[in-house]
C-alpha cells in the first residue's frame, strides 16, 4: 500500500522528470521537489500563518494566564475571546509531520529510481509504470553521477591535489544541508517573548538539534536525499519571502558561530489584534517586548520613508 | 542532556530506523550466490563463505572461520579452478581460498577504485582470474594474484565476464558486450546490445549467448561480434541462458520461461506466466528446467513441452525472495534463499520435496 501511494508515484514522477530534462537526476530531483513543496504550500503557508497568529497572541495569551490564574474556566473564555484555540494551532504542526512521510519517501524513490545495486534495479523494474515509458530500456541505467558525486552514495568530495588528504572526504552537501537549515531557521523563527519561557527554550533547543539532524541524515544517505534537503529548504526561504515581502528586514546572522550572512527575517511579529499590555496604555516604556518591537519597526519605517522623500521618492536600496 | 533534546534523539533515531526500512540495517545489495565443487555446494553469503556438502547439507569449511566485518559483503558466486575458489567482496577485493581447508591463499584489492559498484564474480582461464569493479575488469595471476593487466570500460560492470577462445567477454551496463584478447589486453570488438547486459553470456562452441535488460535474448558471433540472431521476450532477461544440445533456454522478470532452437532463435514454446520475477540461470537435468521467483517459488518445467512439473514455496513463513541461480546435481535442486530462515535449500529434482536445508549458525 505504502509503495503504491507514495514511493511508485514519486519514483516514477522522478523517472518522467529525469527523461523530459535530457537524462539530468539532478535537475529531475530539484524539480520533484519543488513539485512536492508546491502541492504542500497551502499547508505550509497555513503553518507559517499560524506561527505568525501565535507568536503576536503571545503577550495578551500571558496576560490572560497571569490574570486568571485560578480560573481556568474564565480563563478558556477569554482566549478564545481573543481567538487562540490550541486545537486549532496543532493543526498549523501538520505540515511538520507531514513532511516526515514525504521524507522517508523521497529516500526510497531516490534509491529506487537511481539503483546501485541489483536489488535495487529489480525493485525499480516492479516499480516503473512502464505504460509511461515506452522505451524504459534505453533510460537504463539511469545516470546517477553529477559533478564529484554518486547521487546514491553519501556524498564525499576527495582532494584529489593534495595526495596527503587523498583519502579524506570532505562532506560538501551534508554542510550546505546544515548551513540551508540554519538559515531557513533563523529566518523563520519568530522573536522570542520572554527568553526563559518553556517555548522560547524549546525553540533554542530545536534551532540548534534540527539542523545537526538533517545534517546527520545527509552525512549518513544518499547525496539525493541531501539535494531534496537544500532545494526544499530554498523553496521554503523564498515561500516565506513571498508571504512577508512587505514585512522583511536584512538581518545579519551567524552560522556555526563564525560565518555571518544577512539574511531576510521578520525582526518583529505582526501587530496584535488585541490590546496592548497595561504599561503600554499607560504610556510607559513598553514592558513588552512586542510591543517594543513593534514601536522600533513603525520608527525604522517612518525613517525610511523620511529618506524616501528626501531622495525624491526613489528606491533607497 | 536537555529533555528536548532527548525528544530529538529519539526522534532522529526513528527516521534513520523508517528511512533504512525498519530494519535498523542498510539493505542488502545482492543475494546470495553459489557454485558446485565436486560434492561440495560453495556459497557466499554477506560476511562469510560456506562450503558443505552437497549430500546432506553439512558444513565443511566457512571462510573466515570467524565473523570479519572488513571482508564486507560476499555475494557474487564463486569460480573454482584447480584447487581454489574464487569470491569477490563489496569492499572490492577477491580471495583466493583453498577448497580443500577454506583457508586463504591470496587476495587482491582494488581499492585505489574508489567510485563504482562491487565486483559480481569472477570468470578464470588457465593462468589468469578476471573480475571487475566499478568500470574496470582486473586479469590477475591465478597462483600469486599479481595483476597481469587491466581494461577499463568507461561505464559500470555489473556482471561477471566470460573467458574461452583466447577471449574474455565484458558485458556492460552501458549496453555494450566487449572482447578482449587475453594475451594482451586489448579489445577485439564491441558490439551494442540496446539494453544494460547484468549477467554473463554462456559460451557455446563459437556463439555467445546472453539477454539484456531491454526484453531481448541474442545470439551472437564469438569472433566477430556480429549478431546472429535476436528474440523478443516480455520482460527484461537477466540471467544467462543455459543451452542443451539444441535449445537454449532463459527466463524473464515478467515470470516466462523460453525454449529456442539454438542455431536459428525459432521458438519452441513459452511457459505460462509464473508468480512473479525469474531473475536466475535455469538448471538443467534429465528432461527438465528449474528455475527459482522472486516470491520464493521453485518449479521444475518440462524441458520439451514447457509444461510445469511441480513447484514448491520453500518458506512459507518468511517473504522469501529466490534470486539466484538454482544448481542441479545428483539428482537434487540447490537453491539459495535471500532472507529466509535457511541459506539454502535442496530439493528433489523428481517431486519437489525438500531433501534437507542449512542455516548458517
Amino acid at each position: 500500500m505504502w509503495n503504491q501511494l507514495v514511493i511508485f508515484p514519486i519514483t516514477n514522477s522522478l523517472l518522467m522528470i529525469y527523461k523530459l530534462t535530457g537524462n539530468s537526476f539532478t535537475l529531475s530531483l530539484i524539480l520533484t521537489t519543488i513539485a512536492i513543496r508546491a502541492l504542500l504550500i497551502p499547508l505550509t503557508a497555513r503553518q507559517q500563518k499560524s506561527q505568525m497568529k501565535m507568536q503576536a497572541m503571545q503577550p495578551e495569551i500571558k496576560r490572560i494566564q497571569e490574570k486568571y490564574k485560578g480560573e481556568p474556566e474564565r480563563m478558556q473564555k477569554e482566549l478564545q475571546k481573543i481567538g487562540y484555540s490550541p486545537a486549532s494551532m496543532l493543526g498549523g504542526c501538520l505540515p511538520m509531520f507531514i513532511q516526515f512521510p514525504i521524507l522517508i519517501g523521497m529516500y526510497r524513490s531516490i534509491l529506487r529510481a537511481i539503483p546501485a545495486s541489483p536489488i535495487q534495479m529489480i525493485d525499480l523494474y516492479q516499480a516503473a509504470y512502464r505504460s509511461w515509458f515506452p522505451a524504459f530500456h534505453e533510460m537504463i541505467p539511469v545516470e546517477r553521477n553529477f559533478l564529484w558525486m554518486d547521487l546514491s552514495q553519501p556524498d564525499r568530495f576527495y582532494i584529489p591535489m593534495i595526495p596527503m588528504l587523498s583519502g579524506i572526504g570532505v562532506p560538501v552537501l551534508p554542510l550546505f544541508v546544515y548551513i540551508t537549515t540554519v538559515l531557513q531557521q533563523k529566518m523563520m523563527a519568530p522573536p522570542a517573548v520572554d527568553p526563559s519561557d518553556q517555548s522560547a527554550q524549546m525553540q533554542r533547543s530545536m534551532m540548534t538539534m534540527m539542523p545537526l539532524m538533517f545534517a546527520f541524515f545527509a552525512l549518513q544517505f544518499s547525496s539525493g536525499l541531501s539535494i531534496y534537503f537544500i532545494t526544499s529548504n530554498i523553496v521554503t526561504v523564498v515561500q516565506y519571502m513571498l508571504i512577508n515581502r512587505e514585512k522583511l528586514e536584512w538581518v545579519p546572522v551567524k552560522v556555526a558561530g563564525v560565518l555571518e550572512i544577512p539574511i531576510p527575517s521578520i525582526t518583529a511579529p505582526a501587530p496584535a489584534p488585541t490590546k496592548l499590555s497595561k504599561k503600554s496604555e499607560q504610556g510607559g516604556t513598553s514592558a513588552n517586548p512586542t510591543a517594543a518591537a513593534q514601536e522600533k519597526m513603525s520608527s525604522r519605517k517612518a525613517k525610511r520613508l523620511k529618506a524616501r522623500k528626501a531622495s525624491g521618492g526613489k528606491r533607497g536600496r | 542532556m536537555m529533555k528536548h533534546d532527548v525528544y530529538f534523539v529519539v526522534v532522529a533515531a526513528t527516521i534513520v530506523l523508517l528511512l533504512t526500512g525498519c530494519s535498523g540495517a542498510l539493505p542488502a545489495s545482492s543475494w546470495p550466490n553459489a557454485t558446485m565443487v565436486e560434492n561440495k555446494l560453495v556459497i557466499a553469503n554477506n560476511n562469510a563463505v560456506y562450503a558443505i556438502s552437497s549430500d546432506d547439507g553439512r558444513l565443511i569449511w566457512q571462510f573466515p572461520s570467524k565473523s570479519d566485518n572488513t571482508r564486507s559483503k560476499l555475494f557474487a558466486s564463486p569460480a573454482h579452478i584447480n584447487d581454489s575458489v574464487m569470491v569477490t567482496s563489496d569492499n572490492k577485493y577477491i580471495f583466493a581460498i583453498d577448497i580443500k581447508t577454506g583457508n586463504e591463499m591470496w587476495n587482491f584489492g582494488a581499492t585505489n577504485n574508489k567510485s563504482g559498484t562491487a565486483p559480481t564474480g569472477t570468470s578464470i582461464s588457465s593462468k589468469l582470474a578476471f573480475f571487475t569493479s566499478g568500470s574496470t575488469l582486473y586479469a590477475l595471476h591465478i597462483s600469486t594474484g599479481e595483476t597481469s593487466w587491466k581494461f577499463e570500460s568507461g561505464k559500470e560492470l555489473w556482471a561477471p565476464p566470460a573467458a574461452k577462445h583466447g577471449h574474455v567477454y565484458l558485458p556492460g551496463m552501458d549496453h555494450f558486450l566487449t572482447s578482449i584478447e587475453i594475451e594482451s589486453g586489448s579489445q577485439s570488438w564491441k558490439q551494442e546490445l540496446g539494453g544494460a547486459l547484468a549477467d554473463s553470456p554462456t559460451i557455446y562452441e563459437d556463439t555467445l549467448y546472453l539477454g539484456s535488460l531491454s526484453n531481448k535474448a541474442y545470439a551472437i558471433d564469438a569472433a566477430s561480434g556480429r549478431i546472429k540472431w535476436e528474440f523478443e521476450t516480455k520482460g527484461w532477461v537477466w540471467g544467462s541462458p543455459v543451452v542443451v544440445s539444441e535449445q537454449v533456454f532463459f527466463s524473464d522478470l515478467d515470470g516466462y520461461v523460453y525454449a529456442l532452437n539454438r542455431e536459428s532463435g525459432r521458438q519452441y514454446w513459452t511457459s505460462q506466466q509464473l508468480d512473479s520475477a525469474s531473475r536466475g540461470t535455469p538448471a538443467y537435468a534429465d528432461g527438465s528446467i528449474f528455475v527459482c521467483t522472486d516470491n520464493g517459488f521453485v518449479y521444475s518445467i518440462d524441458a520439451n513441452s514447457g509444461n510445469q512439473n511441480w513447484s514448491i514455496e520453500v518458506d512459507i513463513k518468511n517473504s522469501d525472495r529466490l534470486l539466484a541461480d538454482p544448481i542441479a546435481h545428483n539428482g537434487l535442486v540447490y537453491v539459495t534463499s535471500m532472507n529466509g530462515d535457511n541459506l539454502v535449500h535442496a530439493i528433489h529434482q523428481e517431486n519437489g520435496q525438500i531433501a534437507w536445508q542449512f542455516a548458517p549458525e
